[in-house]
């Protein structure tokens, strides 16, 4: 055996294995499809904001031959478009009028340098939705299982936050919140007011506010409210799998990273029953080549670890390796995104702040709670947003120029807030990624097909959120409310999950509660293809938690010599 | 006639063509006089013509002129708006930025008998500003991208950012309720 684990995949989910199994004494690889970037020296934040190439824009050109996709990305830029990939290079197809859109960086750290950094616990009513209300199976797990893993995971991350009290959005180990600003603390005090029930929080965000001497030993440090956080953060102060996991597993000398590595399948071994190792192709020379190892984590993302199963073919899995249920690949899920408002926060004029915060406040879930009245629909949505003073470019639609137009710009303008809705999606089987019968990439790997649609209890969410999203506005006497069109297709969320659900039924789900296969006990997946469920949270957390908690179940496993 | 404008005259005419060439040499027929301290006539850029640069340079100076700190010349943004001809914009772009630059000149045309560049400023202004009422009226995207770019082009360069306006690159620290009096101006970024 080469290593005694192999972790595929380097991004939010991949760090983590990587981290637990070396600490854990464990010889791990790590293998990254994409490229090498090096924490910091591969950053752009350094640069003043007249230094960034075409002020940030992509060639129109250049977006439509290599980012069609990609570019519906709100991130993308000329900063950081080497963290996407091109879509020229990596395609996929979807069926007609059902678009998909799968925004991805191939690259080390994947989307953990990307990502929005909410961070939010999930709470025992997520855990018991689907078993509570039909849809889709039982989670093998409690919150009770997943609560220390939380505590671990959030102490070395570290989450700002703010301790509530609120069951369905459990407190954690949080650093001191970053504070609303006084258009966002007016606007909270409305929303409690007029809506009992309702809460608004300063989101709990991965930004170090206080760090740990086990965080300043990794090199991180504070945040410097630069909101430049997609631009990579060379202070480390948001977590990625670059500024935390990753250089926390290299200090144990455990841990081997091999990039541009493309994972093709995992290799099964019929005379033990298990994985005996991961196929890759090179993405320069495109050559084979196999890696072999004790156990394998699969942290590829939920479409990405999908379809290196369902191309990990053998006598004994035909559609896919651990796929006896044929559930691989089904299931898929995002969150529905896109379901906005926004308007005019009225007064506040002679009031301002210094310094960017990296991320605005949230109103977790307040619909469907246990105890109260059922809705029309199941489940329920959480709403993202931020108030702050529009700047100059507010200039770009009114008409105006010349001296009175500079002196007008000198002075900030209205407060502007926006509402963004979060929606749980169910798991549907007829969302489903599957591999394409005949057309492969360049590496010779089928391409993926993505079917994913909303569904009806979906459309009912966005109807309600909506609806709640303006009278929330109407009722804190925001002006000029501009409400948004249809919501995002699925993609956007950017948070796909339940291609390779956790299952108390090995008929029906591809892993235990342990992130284990049901039929091959040395192969675990613990990025979003495990969630059973959705629930309306960002889910890199949860992600994190289960990640943390299946690698030291797998060092256990391996110890007492089960593995 | 020095051998650089014979040059101009040229590309002009070679990339601009016809009806819109003569335009062309009439835009040029004025060189070498210079209002508040603005060259009448620019050399080509990396995209625009020598006319059209000398045109933009005067529009962008209109739209934000220089007062008690510099303005959309100083801080280059013709040159920008150039560069990202260059090296943003894809071609049905650019000609939508050309037709703004020449639509301008053929209002002043229109209404004064002469070239935009050769208009008095108070004629120049109220050409332009009489044009962005009614661009921005029907909402026209060639010319909100336009407009915008003049307005990136100049607030997020470095006098724009800082001498106007406030930036800093790393603030440190997070002040999120003040009076703006403490703060002074809007910030930049």
């Amino acid at each position: 055996m080469d290593f005694d684990a192999i972790v595929v995949g380097s991004g939010m989910s991949g760090g983590w294995a990587a981290k637990e199994l070396c600490e854990r004494g464990l010889k791990v690889l790590v293998i990254e499809r994409g490229q090498h970037v090096e924490h910091g020296a591969d950053y752009n934040d350094m640069q003043e904001v007249w230094e960034v190439e075409n002020r940030g824009r992509i060639p129109e050109e250049e977006l439509d031959e290599h980012y069609q996709v990609q570019r519906g990305c709100y991130a993308l830029n000329t900063a950081n478009k080497h963290l996407f990939v091109k879509d020229s290079d990596h395609p996929y197809e979807t069926p007609e009028g059902k678009p998909f859109a799968w925004l991805r960086g191939y690259h080390l750290g994947g989307r953990s340098l990307l990502w929005a950094r909410h961070s939010y616990r999930w709470s025992e009513m997520d855990f018991e939705a689907n078993k509570k209300d039909g849809y889709g199976v039982d989670w093998p797990i409690r919150y009770g299982d997943l609560a220390p893993w939380y505590d671990h995971v959030e102490r070395f991350a570290g989450i700002t936050g703010e301790k509530m009290g609120l069951a369905h959005l459990p407190d954690g180990e949080f650093q001191p919140a970053m504070p609303l600003n006084c258009a966002e603390s007016d606007f909270k005090s409305h929303i409690e007011e007029n809506y009992p029930g309702r809460t608004l929080i300063m989101g709990r965000i991965a930004h170090l506010t206080q760090p740990t001497q086990e965080q300043q030993s990794l090199g991180r440090g504070s945040c410097q409210y630069r909101d430049l956080c997609y631009r990579g953060c060379s202070f480390g102060a948001y977590f990625s799998a670059l500024s935390a996991t990753l250089p926390a597993a290299e200090r144990t000398g455990n841990l081997t990273v091999v990039t541009d590595a493309i994972g093709h399948s995992v290799v099964y071994d019929p005379s033990t029953g298990k994985a005996s190792g991961v196929r890759v192709v090179d993405y320069h020379t495109k050559e084979g080549r196999t890696y072999t190892a004790r156990m394998v984590f699969l942290c590829a993302s939920a479409i990405g670890s999908a379809l290196v199963m369902l191309n990990s073919t053998s006598e004994r899995f035909p559609n896919g390796i651990a796929n006896r249920s044929g559930a691989l690949g089904r299931h898929l899920m995002d969150h529905i995104s896109g379901i906005r408002a926004g308007g005019i926060y009225p007064g506040h004029e002679d009031q301002y702040y210094s310094g960017k915060r990296p991320g605005g406040f949230y109103i977790p879930r307040y619909r469907n709670l246990p105890g109260q009245e059922e809705e029309n629909f199941v489940r329920g949505f959480g709403i993202q947003g931020g108030i702050g003073r529009m700047n100059w470019s507010r200039a770009g639609g009114r008409p105006g120029i010349g001296a009175e137009l500079k002196e007008s710009l000198r002075t900030p303008g209205a407060w502007r807030v926006g509402l963004s809705g979060f929606g749980e999606m169910l798991p549907d089987p007829n969302n489903r990624v599957s591999l394409h019968p005949n057309k492969v990439d360049k590496w010779g790997i089928p391409l993926p097909v993505i079917d994913c649609a909303y569904g009806e209890n979906e459309m009912k969410i966005v109807e309600r959120c909506k609806a709640d999203i303006v009278a929330m506005l109407e009722s804190a006497g925001v002006q000029n409310i501009e409400v948004g069109g249809d919501p995002a297709p699925p993609g956007y969320g950017i948070h796909e999950m339940g291609t390779a659900r956790m299952g108390r039924d090995p008929s029906t789900s591809v892993l235990n509660g342990w992130n284990q296969a049901h039929d091959v006990p040395n192969l675990f997946v613990t990025d979003g293809a495990c969630m059973t469920s959705s629930a309306c949270q960002n889910p890199s957390l949860t992600y994190m938690a289960v990640t943390a908690r299946a690698a030291n179940h797998a060092a256990d496993l391996l110890q007492e010599g089960v593995l | 006639m020095t051998v650089n404008r014979r040059t101009l005259l040229r590309q002009a005419v070679y990339m601009v063509g016809g009806a819109a060439g003569l335009n062309a040499l009439a835009a040029c027929s004025e060189q070498g006089v210079e209002e508040g301290g603005i060259p009448r006539l620019s050399g080509p850029g990396r995209y625009f013509t020598g006319v059209r640069m000398t045109r933009l340079k005067l529009i962008v100076d209109t739209i934000i002129p220089d007062t008690d700190t510099p303005g959309a010349v100083a801080a280059g943004v013709h040159t920008f708006i150039d560069q990202m001809m260059a090296d943003w914009a894809a071609p049905d772009t650019r000609e939508q930025f050309d037709k703004v630059i020449d639509e301008l000149d053929e209002r002043a045309v229109a209404a004064h008998g002469d070239r935009l560049t050769r208009l008095p400023q108070e004629q120049r202004f109220d050409i332009i500003r009489d044009y962005d009422l009614e661009k921005l009226g029907e909402n026209s995207w060639p010319y909100r991208q336009f407009k915008n770019l003049v307005l990136v082009g100049y607030y997020h360069s470095q006098i724009g950012a800082t001498q106007e306006l406030q930036y800093e690159l790393i603030p440190g620290e997070l002040r999120a309720c003040l009076p703006l009096s403490e703060v002074g101006r809007a910030w930049a970024d």
